[in-house]
Order: structure tokens, then sequence, then C-alpha cells
């Protein structure tokens, strides 16, 4: 679908706060060209969570616009939602989300079933690539968080993306994990042509970032 | 394309589904089924065994006559206009005219019955006749007239007036042999005809002439240029039709009312089949209620789930979709289930009443499976639309 264009973006529960501070993203006209490489740094509290659910279109409460190709995500109806979700935007959410009840393997397939569905083997793969090879009969409630993580990567990587949004994707993740998990999702963006927006607490060299903005 | 939703997707939207209500909502639903399928076939049956019975299944004809109002108001012919609407009635397949004689006729009986009596005459069309002797033509210049008789005039004759006058009695070829020396007259002159009886006829109550004798006798002696009928006879596929006595009653016509004495009991009967088949509308609705409740609570305690998939990518009517896949094999089950049942209660009824001789099919009718599926779609079509409300809410 293409770039994401951020125009005067201010979340309005913070918005007195946020206009006395300084920043590359909050109120200021920004331009992200799909391909991108993009690490957003910040001290909690300062709205990452919030501006990857304002691209996401979790929430909508916001000034200024958020495009996506020139398109204002605010005009998309349920059926448009759904094919950005589907297609266009990928996530791995901060509180990961996945569903309890089900098995790691069905958490996969919830994902991989929606749009083009991947073969098994490529499943299965990932999940090797990763160390969970022995997890997928298991219910995700019963991992650890960090185990959880990996799924929860693993699922953003099972749909077309343009984009893939990251909200500190490694908090749980020892250094040897996280190399693995940055090699899958660099090779998987390569695939696809696709861009990465990562929002983190602190710097890191995960990826080969073409931009680095503080929030 | 659609997308694809595997089992954990019906795992999660239909989780937690109480089998208690959804068994609940089913077996109401099969017995609702049942009762209106029952009642449906049921009237079709009815309507086969009340318009078969009077006549053996086949078309019967009925004379028609005006009521005469107390106060000899109105006139008891038939207008050309009231004649066309009777015509065009869907009940009624054919209709002839039944014509007086506008002049006078006396008769007076041969060899050693003393007997003479001023007479009648009416005439219908030759379709209308029960059969039509080989002698019924009658041409102007012939003296002898072919007459049929109403069998229950004979009757009359026969255990009425010729016990209580010390007459002979007389069967149909003797009735036939003898010559009746007739008088017509009017104000175009007089004449001496002979009458005989060539055939009887059970169908209608008069002393009947050919259709050319009367047109003739009326232009010759009551100089009439029109005669309007007196009365109609019509033929009728079912004389039990409550339309047709509808309409008789609301023109004010009479005709046998033996003949249409069925209708009252197929009326009743179908009142009270109506009232079943209502009751059997009420359950399925009953059962509808329990249905979406069911559905809205099930929907209700998977919110989270349903709103995590709409997070990842699905959209609510897919979602719905899955859900409905694991219902509507349920409901189709169960309306197939009370059709088997309905055509095993029609079996039953068709061994029972074939000992009796009263006609019914062995199989049902088209209206059952019409029925089935005029629920089956009620059904999806409401709980889709309540799936699809109730997942929308939550989204």
């Amino acid at each position: 679908m293409g770039d994401i264009g951020l125009h005067q973006l201010l979340p309005i529960p913070l918005r007195d706060e946020l206009r006395q501070k300084p920043s590359d993203i909050w109120n200021r006209d920004c331009t992200w060209v799909q391909g991108d490489c993009i690490h957003i740094r910040a001290p909690s509290g300062t709205g990452k969570t919030t501006l990857i659910h304002f691209l996401f279109r979790l929430r909508q409460d916001y000034e200024g616009k958020v495009l996506l190709g020139g398109e204002d995500l605010r005009t998309l109806g349920e059926t448009q939602l759904a094919r950005l979700r589907q297609r266009h935007f990928s996530i791995v959410f901060q509180d990961l989300r996945l569903f309890p009840a089900l098995t790691t393997k069905e958490n996969l397939e919830v994902k991989s079933t929606l749009t083009a569905p991947l073969p098994d083997s490529r499943i299965e793969h990932y999940a090797d690539l990763l160390d969970l090879s022995g997890k997928l009969g298991d219910p995700a409630g019963r991992l650890s968080y960090g185990e959880q993580q990996r799924v929860a990567i693993i699922r953003s990587l099972l749909q077309p993306f343009d984009w893939i949004l990251l909200d500190e994707p490694f908090s749980h993740l020892d250094r040897e994990n996280i190399r693995k998990a940055s090699g899958l999702i660099t090779s998987v963006c390569k695939e696809r042509a696709a861009g990465l927006i990562l929002v983190d607490l602190e710097d890191d060299d995960h990826f080969v970032y073409t931009r680095k903005l503080r929030l | 394309m659609k997308p694809r939703t595997g089992k954990p997707i019906a795992k999660l939207v239909g989780r937690g589904q109480g089998r208690t209500p959804l068994v609940f909502a089913l077996t109401g639903m099969g017995i609702g089924v049942l009762v209106l399928l029952v009642a449906i076939q049921a009237w079709v049956d009815l309507g086969g065994i009340l318009g078969s019975s009077s006549n053996g299944g086949f078309s019967d004809f009925l004379v028609i006559h005006k009521e005469i109002p107390a106060d000899r108001s109105a006139h008891s012919s038939f207008t050309p206009p009231e004649v066309r609407d009777l015509e065009r009635q869907p009940f009624v397949e054919s209709a002839g005219p039944i014509t007086a004689n506008l002049f006078r006729a006396g008769a007076i009986a041969g060899f050693h019955i003393r007997f003479s009596t001023d007479l009648f005459f009416e005439s219908v069309p030759d379709r209308f006749l029960d059969h039509r002797p080989a002698d019924w033509v009658w041409h102007p210049g012939d003296l002898v007239v072919p007459v049929i008789l109403s069998s229950e005039y004979l009757s009359m004759y026969n255990y009425g007036f010729a016990l209580s006058q010390g007459l002979p009695q007389l069967s149909e070829s003797a009735a036939k042999a003898i010559p009746i020396d007739i008088t017509v007259s009017g104000p175009g002159g007089t004449a001496n005809l002979v009458a005989r009886v060539v055939g009887f006829s059970d169908r209608i109550s008069s002393i009947l002439v050919p259709q050319q004798f009367m047109d003739w006798a009326n232009a010759h002696f009551a100089l009439s240029t029109s005669s309007p009928p007196s009365g109609m006879i019509i033929r009728v596929a079912d004389p039990s039709n409550p339309a047709l006595v509808a309409y008789l009653k609301a023109h004010h016509y009479q005709t046998n009312n033996e003949k249409l004495r069925y209708s009252r009991i197929r009326v009743i009967l179908a009142t009270i089949l109506s009232g079943i088949g209502l009751f059997g509308i009420l359950v399925i609705l009953l059962a509808l209620m329990i249905c979406a409740v069911n559905l809205r609570l099930m929907i209700s305690g998977n919110r989270e789930e349903i709103r995590l998939l709409t997070i990842l990518g699905y959209e609510s009517r897919t979602l719905a979709r899955a859900l409905m896949r694991g219902l509507i094999p349920w409901y189709a089950v169960v309306a197939g289930a009370g059709l088997l049942l309905t055509e095993a209660l029609q079996w039953a009824g068709w061994k029972f009443l074939s000992q009796k001789n009263l006609p019914l099919h062995p199989w049902l009718s088209l209206y059952p499976l019409l029925g089935a599926a005029g629920v089956l779609v009620v059904f999806s079509l409401v709980t889709r639309g309540a799936v699809r409300k109730n997942i929308r809410s939550v989204c």
C-alpha cells in the first residue's frame, strides 16, 4: 500500500504535555518510505505504545492525521480495516495478545489461515529457528513469557505485510534469542520488501536501521 | 478471496457454547417443525379426502336458483352480468343456463292411468345431462317431444302419489312406454303434442325438454324473443370449496345444500388445523428466541477472543460465518428429522385409512417440504442476524 505519513500527530490525552517537549514525531510532519527500518526510542509514558496503536488503528484519540499510501486511516470502513491488518500492517504487541487456551500451533494457524495460507512446513521451520519446535502442542498460556514473545513474533510473520510494527518485541528474550528472532524478521521483511518500525526504551542494533528517531 | 477459518476460530468463537440451551432450542425447533408439518400435510390430505368423498373425486354439478325474497320484489331470473360473473369464478369449471317455459302446458296421461296436470318444462345445454339418450332430438314439426324426467319425480309418483290415488306403480321402462298428451298454448296459439319420457336424470330435478324445442315453443307460443335463464347449472371441481359456498351465500343463490355440507366440516377442520399450525409456529418462535439468547450469551462470553480476532484482521462476518458453520448443520438435521417423522406418520395414516377406503397418499406433498425448507431458512437468517449483530456489538 505504501508509505506512512504523519501530519501534526498528537495523542489527545497527552496533548498539553507533549506540545512542550521536543520530538521527532509528535506534532510534526513525517513521511516514512516502505522499506525503511525505523527505530523509535522513548522513555516510558511518552506514548510509544500509543503511537503503534495509532498506526494499527486500534486507537483514534489523536489530533492530526495518520496516512498509509496517502489514505487517512480514520476513513477506513470495517472491511478496509480488516484488509489493512491482513495485508499491510503486521504487529507484535507489547502485551503479546496470544490466545492462552489455544496451543502454540493453533495460535499460529489463527494468523496463517487468515490470508494466503502458509504451508505447515513454513510454520514448523520458523518454530524450529526460534527453538519452539517442542512447544507447538502446548497451550500458549503455559509457555514462559519469553516463549510467548517468540510465538507472537512468528505469528506476525505469517501474513503478507508492507510494514511490521514491533512494540518492545525482545523485552523478555536473551541475547541469543534476540539474534535469532531479529535475523528471522529481517529475512522475512526483505522477502516482502517491507518496512519495520520498532519502538523501545533504549537504543539497540538489532536491525540495520535507516532512521533512528526520538518520541 | 474469502478468508479461510479453521478449527481454532470455531474453537474460540464457539467456546463455552452451552449445550443445554442449544439442546433445548433444537428440541423446541424439532417439536415445532413436526407440529407445523403435520398440520400442513393434514390440511392437504383433508382437501383430498373431503374434495373427493362427495363424488368420487370427479367434478360435480350444482343447480343454482336465486332465493325468492319474502316480499317477492326481486326477479328470479339471472341477468347477463350475473351469468358472466358466475362463469368467471375460479371454482366454476363450466356454467350453463336453465331455460323455463314461458307458455302454458298441460298433460293427460294415456292408457288406463287417469292423470292430468298442468306442467312446466325446463331445458339445459346437452353437455350438462347425466347421459344423453339416442332419441334426444326434436325438430320443428315433430309431434313427439322427448322428455327427461327427474328420477326423484318417478319415485314421488310411485311411493307417494300412486299409492294414495290407487294408480299403478311404474318402472322406468314402463314410464318410458307411456305417451303423454300435452297441450301447449299461449298468445301465439295452441298445439297438441305427445311427450315421451326417454330418460331419467339424477342430476337435475326437473322435467327437461330439448333446448331446440324450448327455444321454438317460447318463441312460437309465448312470442318471446329472449328467455332469461331461470336458473344456472354449474360444474365445479369441488363442491365443498368454501369459496364456492361463500360466493353462493353472498349472492343469495340457492342450491342443493347436501352437496355443500362438507364445506362446513372442512372450514371447521381447517380452523382447527390452522390453530395447530399456529401452535407449531409459536413453538418454533420460542426455540428461535432461546437460540438467539444463547448466541448472545455465548458471544458475550467470548468477547475478548472475538475482539482479538478482529484486531488480528478478521472481519465480523468471517467470524459469524465460522459460528454459523457450527449451527446450520444442526438446524438442517432437526428440520430433516421433523420431515422424516412427518412422513412416518403419513405412512402410518395411509396404512390405517386405506383399510377404510379413504384416499390418502403414502408420501408427503410438496407443501411440508416447503414448510421445512422455510423453517430452515428462517432459522438460518435469524441466527445470522443475531450472530452478526452480537459480534459487531462486542468488536
